[in-house]
């Protein structure tokens, strides 16, 4: 089995092509909406740096992995 | 909203004198003629704006769009923008930036605000609530501390706008500045804002960006995602962001030095900005919304005098430009970056507050003005202390600074003395290209752009191109159309920089209405790819040539709106120091622009986009684009 890990948080741009990529692609909807996303992107230190975490219905698919330009995420098997 | 999707599908417009907050339905019409973000912003703002109001008066409406494909995932498409009367030329304002797509989250694509509150306010925008609330708390505090103040209050999760000390001051070259980094930077748009008692804007919501096709848009996303990343050089952008043409733009002599004085040596300048040492104080990416790219960076100094300084940069290569270039001062990452900070968190443009500064340094230099004038501060090219307390001055009006605070058009006439021969700006704004270094649609562009001096037509001719790639590129991208082809690509360089700047200003448009990124990794994609998605994504059918003459449109909306305040061709023009002196740069020596192909190229320009040569717009082109109800006062 597969998970989606964040691997290197401070790569983050906070481009948010994850969350965007989560609401459009596994949310019944299929519209987009970061607030139906399972993926939240949250500033710190009030600085254009982020957080990454996910919310209890993400369900392990990866897709927002696959859009993470930027090296933070991956999808691999679980060890 | 029923029907199309993309789209938010409302206008929210705020009256600050009355406090009235009222949403409108954007209407088909309006999507099909000008498509959304800038287009629609000039049309919005055309219509609030009565003709010769003050820039600074209650009526001017200050305007802000996100164009449909805004919150969605196409690539590169978190561009916004605002729009005013800019109290800098007198004419329309037009800004970019990529941080502001949580408009269209909360249910909004455009924000038209009006008026002036009696006292300062900011606007707290989430979903259907939307309040005008007491702002005394953040007036007075920089950009950083208002901005953290207003995250403390409502939640990191809130977008940011807002003005800092400069534009509460009403200084001239204000901006407005997003989430602490990213600007509105250009035509005083701060200005506007601090007019209307206006501190900050929050915005954050939950609304759907629903997708009319969903199966074609997703096809169509794959395939743009496919071409986009087997592009070169996306690594490069990654790492170096907009300093990545350093090299090139260095050996082009386009990095003015000392208030446009020479330019920059390119061995001198590739040496002494030496990217390696930049990413040695590079410590991330940022990037705008929806962007796998990030070509902004997060600074963090490590060792010297400012060390411990942290910040987000939007554009690397301005602010060694501006704060390293114009002010003489070469190699010192450390107090460009500082330079930038102090903008950033004052609130004020980089190019037009260091072109103020640098035209204060030659003055003095010259013997111009001296420490009487500037009340103490003894100026001198690359002296950094002096340039930040200047800086300092100009965003709270004290001392020379109340001066520079009019902007490059008045304060050189405030000081007379023959000091107006080195303000270089066109319509009050400085100029990011010197045309004698390379005439290229970008810097020609500065010239007939309606905003004044900046790049309207962004193509790739701002560096010298090898035979038969202009037309190769015209045809991977689509423009310009192939029946115009052997008049606009001609010439020893293979294009007329006056024709190929109206087709480029008109898709530079397009890419500013539907909310696209301008950089080349995303110029490369073929206007009717982009018609396609659109299509897809709002279930409005457009092709190519609708998608262009919807930016036709807008571009001839916004230059009504010039004429109608009285613009003549006579400012269509570059700067004095262009025509007059020549530029040396290493040790080559370009002269002085000649007036007759200066003019020559004007005409051009207007021939090409359907103008009259005195810069007014014919009749048949008023009719051709609908335009008629616009030029009962013109
Ligand atoms: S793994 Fe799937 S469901 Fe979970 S956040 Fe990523 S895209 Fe969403
Ligand atoms: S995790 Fe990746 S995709 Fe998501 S915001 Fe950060 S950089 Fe962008
Ligand atoms: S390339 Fe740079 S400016 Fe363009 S969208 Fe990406 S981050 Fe923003």
């Amino acid at each position: 089995m597969n998970a989606t890990k964040v691997i290197a948080e401070e790569n983050c741009s906070g481009c948010l092509l994850c969350a965007l990529a989560c609401s459009f692609f596994n949310q019944p909807d299929r519209v987009f909406n970061l607030s139906k996303s399972q993926i939240k992107v949250e500033r710190i230190g009030g600085q254009n740096r982020f957080k990454i975490s996910f919310k209890e219905d993400c369900i392990e698919c990866g897709t927002c992995a696959d859009y993470c330009h930027y090296g933070v995420l991956s999808y691999q098997a679980l060890d | 909203m029923e029907g199309y999707k993309g789209y938010a599908g409302d206008v929210l417009y705020i009256d600050l004198d009355t406090g009235s907050i009222a949403k409108k339905p954007l209407g088909q019409d309006l999507m099909r003629k000008f498509l959304g973000g800038a287009g629609i912003n000039a049309q919005l703002f055309y219509e609030s704006v009565k003709a010769h109001s003050d820039p600074l008066s209650p009526g001017n409406a200050l305007v802000f769009g996100a164009g449909p494909f805004v919150g969605t995932l196409i690539l590169g498409a978190g561009k916004c923008c605002a729009t005013a009367k800019s109290p800098v030329s007198g004419y329309i304002a037009n800004s970019v930036t990529g941080s502001l797509g949580n408009l269209k989250f909360a249910g909004y694509d455009h924000l038209v605000i009006t008026g002036k509150a009696d006292k300062p306010v900011y606007l707290k925008i989430y979903n259907d609530e939307v309040k005008i609330l007491d702002g005394n708390h953040i007036w007075g505090k920089d950009v950083w501390d208002a901005t953290d103040e207003l995250w403390k209050e409502l939640g990191g999760e809130y977008t940011i706008v807002t003005i800092g000390p400069a534009g509460e001051n009403l200084v001239m070259d204000a901006n407005i500045i997003v989430d602490k980094y990213a600007g509105f930077s250009r035509c005083g748009l701060g200005a506007v804002m601090g007019s209307k008692n206006l501190k900050a804007i929050a915005v954050y919501g939950t609304q759907d960006i629903g997708v009319a096709d969903v199966d074609r848009f997703s096809d169509l996303l794959e395939r743009y995602n496919k071409d986009f990343f087997s592009q070169r050089l996306l690594n490069e952008w990654r790492v170096y962001g907009t300093l990545i043409s350093l090299k090139p733009m260095a050996q082009t002599g386009l990095y003015p030095f000392k208030n446009y004085q020479e330019a920059v040596d390119p061995d001198e300048m590739i040496k002494s900005f030496d990217l390696e040492s930049f990413l040695e104080i590079k410590g991330g990416d940022v990037a705008c919304m929806a962007c796998p790219i990030g070509c902004k960076h997060f600074i963090q100094v490590k060792k010297g005098k400012y060390a411990g300084l942290t910040l987000s940069v939007g554009c690397a290569n301005a602010a060694m430009q501006t704060w390293g270039c114009y002010c003489g001062s070469l190699g010192d990452w450390e107090g460009v970056f500082k330079g930038a900070e102090l903008c950033n968190r004052l609130g004020l443009d980089y190019y037009n507050t260091s072109s103020l500064i640098s035209w204060a340094i030659e003055s003095y230099r010259r013997g111009i003005i001296d420490k009487k004038d500037t009340e103490g501060i003894e100026l001198d090219w690359g002296k950094a202390e002096a340039i930040q307390e200047l800086i300092q001055e100009i965003a709270y009006r004290r001392g020379f600074g109340e001066i520079l605070a009019c902007g490059l058009k008045e304060a050189p006439k405030r000081v007379g003395k023959g000091s107006e021969s080195y303000a270089v700006h066109i319509k009050g704004l400085s100029t990011p290209f010197d045309l004698r270094a390379r005439i290229s649609s970008e810097s020609f562009s500065q010239v007939i752009n309606v905003r004044g001096g900046h790049s309207s037509a962004v193509t790739v001719t701002m560096m010298p191109r090898s035979p038969g790639q202009m037309k190769r590129f015209a045809e991977r991208i689509g423009l310009p159309p192939k029946d115009v082809l052997d008049r606009v690509l001609t010439g020893p360089e293979e294009f007329n920089p006056g024709r190929i700047s109206k087709w480029f200003e008109d898709n530079v448009t397009v890419f500013d209405s539907l909310g696209i990124c301008q950089f080349p990794p995303f110029q490369r994609v073929n206007l009717s790819f982009w018609a396609e998605i659109y299509s897809a994504l709002t279930g409005i059918e457009m092709d190519a040539p609708s998608l262009l003459t919807a930016g036709e449109r807008a571009c001839n909306m916004r230059k009504a709106f010039s004429l109608r305040e009285g613009a003549t061709r006579e400012e269509d023009f570059p700067p004095k120091r262009f025509m007059t002196e020549a530029l040396k740069f290493g040790k080559e020596e370009r002269g002085p622009l000649k007036e007759e192909y200066v003019n020559e190229l004007i005409d051009d320009y207007y021939h090409e986009r359907g103008w009259n040569m005195d810069g007014t717009i014919s009749e048949e082109k008023i009719k051709e684009l609908e335009l008629n109800q616009y030029f009962g006062g013109v």
